[in-house]
C-alpha cells in the first residue's frame, strides 16, 4: 500500500522506536471505527509520565523537529504539543476529559495503520471522550455527528 | 451502460453508510488519507525537518 502521509508514518515509527506509550484518538480513531468523514491532523494521546516525556522528546529530536526547551517532568502536567502543516499536522496531548490513560490503554486495540502497528482508542472510550470534550462551534457539531454514528455502529454490532 | 436508479437523498446516504461500514478499518483509513492528500498545495514543504513544535500548557 502506498503511504499517503509519509510524515505521519515517520512520526509514528519514531514513537515506536523510542518505545513511547501512546494511543491514536480523534478523527483517525473515528474513521477507523466507521465514521464516514475525513480529518486534517493526527491526534495522539500519550501517557502523562516523566519517563514517557523523555522518550517523546527523543522521538521528536530524531525527526529533526525544532523542539523548544521542555523538561520531561512537564509531561506529568497538562500539555499539548503541535507541529506540521495540514494534512500532516500532529497534536500530541497528555490529557483528555474524563478518560484515565491506564484504563483506556488497557481497553485499546492494536491496529494496522498503513503497516505500522499502533494502539487505537476503543469505540466506547471514543464516544465518552467526544461527549466530555464540550467543544464549541463547528467542532461541537462534528463531535455530535461522531457520537451519533459511533452509537449506531455499536447498536448494529449487538 | 450505467443504470440510473430512482432514489432519495436519505436512501443514498444510507447506502453510502452501509458500503463504508463494509470496508475494513484499514480501507477506511486509506480512503480518508487519499481525500486529505487532495488538500496538499503544490510547492509547499510539508517536511517536519526544522519545523517548530508549539507547546501549550493548559491550566
Amino acid at each position: 500500500m502506498k503511504l499517503q502521509s509519509k510524515e505521519h508514518i515517520r512520526f509514528l515509527k519514531a514513537l515506536l522506536k523510542f518505545d513511547v506509550k501512546f494511543l491514536i484518538i480523534g478523527g483517525h480513531a473515528a474513521i477507523y471505527h466507521g465514521v464516514r468523514r475525513t480529518t486534517s491532523d493526527l491526534d495522539i494521546l500519550v501517557e502523562p509520565t516523566q519517563s514517557n516525556g523523555e522518550k517523546i522528546i527523543a522521538a521528536l529530536h530524531s525527526l529533526k523537529l525544532d523542539v523548544p526547551e521542555i523538561s520531561p517532568s512537564e509531561f506529568e502536567a497538562n500539555l499539548v504539543l503541535s507541529f506540521g502543516l495540514e494534512p500532516d499536522a500532529v497534536d500530541i496531548i497528555n490529557y483528555t476529559p474524563g478518560l484515565d490513560f491506564a484504563t483506556i490503554y488497557k481497553n485499546s486495540m492494536l491496529a494496522d495503520f498503513f503497516d505500522v502497528h499502533v494502539r487505537m482508542l476503543d469505540i466506547r472510550d471514543l464516544i465518552r471522550n467526544k461527549e466530555l470534550l464540550n467543544r464549541q462551534g463547528v467542532r461541537a457539531l462534528l463531535d455530535q455527528y461522531d457520537i451519533e454514528v459511533l452509537k449506531k455502529i455499536i447498536q448494529k454490532k449487538k | 451502460m450505467t443504470k440510473v436508479i430512482k432514489t432519495s437523498f436519505e436512501e443514498e446516504q444510507k447506502m453510502k453508510e452501509e458500503a463504508w461500514l463494509r470496508l475494513t478499518p484499514q480501507q477506511r483509513l486509506e480512503i480518508a488519507f487519499r481525500i486529505s492528500e487532495m488538500t496538499r498545495r503544490p510547492g509547499v514543504n510539508y517536511s517536519y525537518k526544522g519545523m517548530k513544535v508549539k507547546i501549550s500548557r493548559p491550566a
